[in-house]
């Protein structure tokens, strides 16, 4: 959408856009909210290769090869994406770059999409490098710019942190001209610069550590670190979408916006102090400028009131600051249900749940759709940590436990997550002598983050598909013998390879295999109905956890209540009633699509 | 109620993942452009596919700087299911104005047998058939439609602005009963504010 010369952009949008006039060549990213849609709106433009990896890792390094040969590149993920990325990125610093390299992070403040809410900021102070932060769409194409002068000027990688307010919020940008065409220099052999050896390491950091001087040196002109004189008695120091709360809820106080918060400039951070009464600084997650400002030795009369947990809103931090203490997360109003995430009606899912809760067994969950698995009525995961981390917690408590869990662990894990993290696990598994079952849930996407391609579908960011990994094969090939596929949607097989891959000893690994019902338009299906007077009331029905199945009251017991604006017809509830009360029935031609079926319901 | 000429006005649009909130927002952001005002919009994204809550705020007007308002901040609700209106009432202001359009989608949890049903005492809240006046039509993807239409009659935005963003918002192949419904759902609000319902500010 757009205004006479403005552009109304997400921040996502803005980023990618950025990188568009940035001459950007390579462009890599693991799918992650809030930031997906970057890797996604970049791939739209024809001339810059747009790549999802296997990892941020992976990701990271080919962002850097790229840098290395003289392109720019960008790398995008998410927070805890930044953690599997940690490694290249610390090292990078030391190497530098040679074409630009801008490192795109997305923290999520109330942990809306998340495992955890961390503030990667920190991640600049330990690794070194120069971090700029934008407060809306203009600040995030214009910064991502800036970045990449950053960058080549100061031969480092900037991070560019983002919050996810900062990603799903749409505001209106001034875009710039296409880019002039870049031809990457090619790769310059530097024996000193490029090959970390332990000599190496040690004339790099020393010009680290000198370069890091430079960019605090610079941070103090820097355009992005501004002051904003009105009412003097409170000075208050802040950045990113922190500081368009701090002007909703204070719109007469001066303000010191950074838009570089890492290296910081002292200099002017002393001015603005000294021209004030007194000086707030406000932040969201951690309070990593206020330790800053207080090492210099300024007074922070802010200290202590600004909440630490959960986002912000205008409202939120005026209340705190009244009330000269943290309040709460502002939420909706707790006494209506809420809705929890649920699995799609008719997902193989449900079957596999049904089918585990059956058994009776502890798992070790992941990071995907069937981490939902973990809720009512299957309650079916028992750890859910990071990505790839079920094989790997499900072998340590073998080794701690030994026969008392033999043939009671499980641990749960997605086709792209295997591939992201899994298979190093998985390869332990066999090393270390585990027994443990491995349960791949193979939907053939990546689906939680909206159905991007990965190595095992073969699909690629530029829509290029391929035939994909041989699931069956790679496994097989790192050791495991026991490999069966099972059909999600047959209960009664589910549950019995289930049986059979836990007594089995030594490593065995199931691959429940249907696609994403996402991924299919709806066909003709026979629904589910109900035989009233079959019904028992015995509820195993329920127990499928289906979003299509409701209840209601039959002559005085509870009953299934198919609600056919739901039901995609794939027979779960059928083969889990025993009294065959339910029965797939009538022929509906035109199934409305997954998301638009909503029918009227009465409040009770 | 704001005045976006003097302050910004926010609207927080609230429902289900399918019932178009993010374009009825995009629309009503389409319109305020037109109509030359500052825009800002804020949306909740991630797992609202999976039959969740999604919710998104528009802000018009200047000096605009937070994309989004916490509790007490919304000058205008405007919500496509029962649930997700009451969730929301925190976030209105005290003389601010509820738009509710008349469906409930029982969350899980009273789904599987632990109702309660919920007050709709709330005399800010003011409630619209448009669910049902989109089925007379078999285009309930259409809802949305209806209850800009209700919505616009509490906006100082104009038609000429409104008949371009709802043009402009038509992909490939025009569905008449957007534009339809989009009437319907104005006239529906005129009728109600001409009755003088209760406790309405204007």
């Amino acid at each position: 959408m757009k205004s006479a010369q403005k552009w109304l952009m997400s921040g996502n949008q803005a980023i990618a856009r950025g990188a568009y006039e940035a001459g950007v060549t390579v462009a890599t990213s693991y799918p992650g909210t809030p930031c997906t849609e970057i890797l996604e709106a970049i791939a739209r433009h024809p001339k810059i290769e747009a790549l999802w990896c296997t990892n941020e890792k992976v990701a990271y390094e080919v962002a850097l090869g790229a840098s290395f040969a003289g392109a720019r590149a960008m790398v995008s993920m998410k927070h805890v994406g930044l953690n599997v990325a940690a490694d290249p990125l610390f090292s990078s610093v030391y190497t530098g770059v040679n074409g630009g390299l801008v490192v795109v992070v997305g923290d999520d403040p109330s942990a809306a999409s998340s495992q955890n809410e961390q503030d990667s900021r920190h991640y600049a102070r330990a690794a070194k490098l120069p971090m700029l932060e934008p407060s809306d769409s203009q600040e995030a194409r214009d910064l991502v710019l800036a970045g990449f002068e950053l960058s080549e000027r100061f031969d480092t990688p900037v991070l560019l942190r983002l919050t996810t307010r900062i990603c799903h919020s749409k505001t209106l940008v001034r875009v710039g001209n296409p880019p002039e065409p870049r031809t990457p220099t090619g790769f310059i052999r530097d024996f000193d610069k490029y090959v970390l050896l332990p000599r190496q390491a040690i004339l790099r950091h020393r010009a680290l550590e000198a370069r890091v001087e430079a960019l605090a040196q610079y941070a103090e002109a820097a355009d992005w670190n501004r002051v904003e004189w009105r009412d003097l008695r409170v000075g208050v120091i802040t950045s990113g979408l922190a500081y368009q709360y701090v002007r909703e809820a204070f719109p007469n106080l001066s303000v010191l916006k950074l838009g570089q918060t890492w290296p910081l400039p002292v200099q002017k951070i002393h001015e603005f102090a000294s021209q004030v009464d007194e000086v707030w600084v406000i932040e969201e997650l951690d309070p990593f400028l206020e330790e800053q400002v207080k090492a210099l030795g300024i007074p922070v009369a802010s200290a202590g009131w600004i909440p630490r947990v959960g986002e912000l809103t205008p409202e939120r931090i005026l209340n705190s600051v009244e009330q000269r203490a943290p309040q709460p997360m502002q939420l909706g109003d707790p006494s209506i249900p809420g809705r929890a995430p649920r699995i799609c009606a008719g997902c193989q899912y449900l079957g596999v749940y049904t089918a585990i809760s059956r058994i009776g067994v502890r798992v070790a969950g992941d990071i995907g759709c069937y981490t939902l698995g973990s809720l009512e009525p299957w309650n079916a995961i028992d750890s859910v940590v990071c990505m790839g981390a079920g094989i790997g917690t499900a072998l340590g408590m073998e080794k701690a436990l030994g026969d008392r869990v033999r043939g009671q662990l499980l641990a749960v894990i997605g086709d792209s997550t295997l591939l992201h993290s899994g298979l190093g696990p998985l390869l332990d598994l066999v090393h270390n002598g585990g027994q443990t079952t491995v349960l791949v849930m193979d939907n053939s996407t990546t689906a939680m983050t909206g159905l991007q391609g990965n190595p095992a579908n073969g699909q690629t960011a530029l829509g290029q598909s391929g035939p994909g990994v041989n699931l069956e094969k790679l496994i097989s090939a790192l050791g495991i013998e026991w490999v069966r596929v099972i059909n999600p949607y047959d209960l009664a097989e589910s549950e019995a390879v289930l049986r059979e891959a836990l007594d089995h000893p030594g490593p065995s690994v199931v691959i429940s295999r249907a696609p994403c019902l996402l991924l299919k338009r709806r066909e003709t299906v026979q629904q589910a109905h109900l035989n009233e007077e079959a019904c028992t009331g015995c509820g195993e029905c329920f127990q499928v956890g289906c979003v299509a199945i409701e209840r209601q009251e039959l002559a005085g017991h509870p009953a299934p209540l198919i609600n056919h604006d739901l039901c995609v017809g794939c027979t779960l509830c059928v083969q889990a009633c025993p009294e065959g009360a339910l029965q797939p029935r009538r022929l509906v031609p035109d199934l409305v699509e997954l998301e638009t079926c909503l029918t009227p319901a009465p409040p009770r | 109620m704001s005045d976006p000429g003097t302050t910004p006005l926010t609207v927080l649009l609230a429902g289900l993942g399918g019932q178009g909130v993010v374009t009825a927002g995009d629309l009503l952001i389409a319109a305020a452009l037109h109509d030359g005002y500052e825009v800002k919009k804020s949306e909740i994204h991630g797992l609202s596919r999976r039959f969740g809550s999604v919710s998104c705020q528009v802000r018009l007007g200047s000096p605009l700087h937070s994309p989004l308002r916490g509790h007490g901040g919304i000058d205008i609700l405007l919500a496509l299911e029962g649930y997700e209106a009451l969730k929301q009432l925190p976030y209105l202001k005290p003389e601010g104005v509820g738009l509710v359009n008349e469906f409930w989608l029982r969350p899980a949890a009273v789904q599987t047998g632990t109702d309660t049903p919920p007050s709709r005492e709330d005399p800010r809240l003011q409630w619209f058939p448009g669910t049902a006046q989109a089925q007379d039509l078999e285009a309930p993807r259409s809802l949305n439609y209806y209850m800009l239409g209700v919505v616009a009659e509490w906006l100082p935005l104009s038609q000429p602005s409104w008949d371009q963003a709802l043009a402009e918002g038509q992909r490939a192949k025009p569905v008449p009963t957007n534009r339809h419904l989009f009437d319907q759902g104005r006239a529906a609000a005129q009728a109600l504010r001409r009755r003088g319902p209760r406790g309405v500010p204007r």
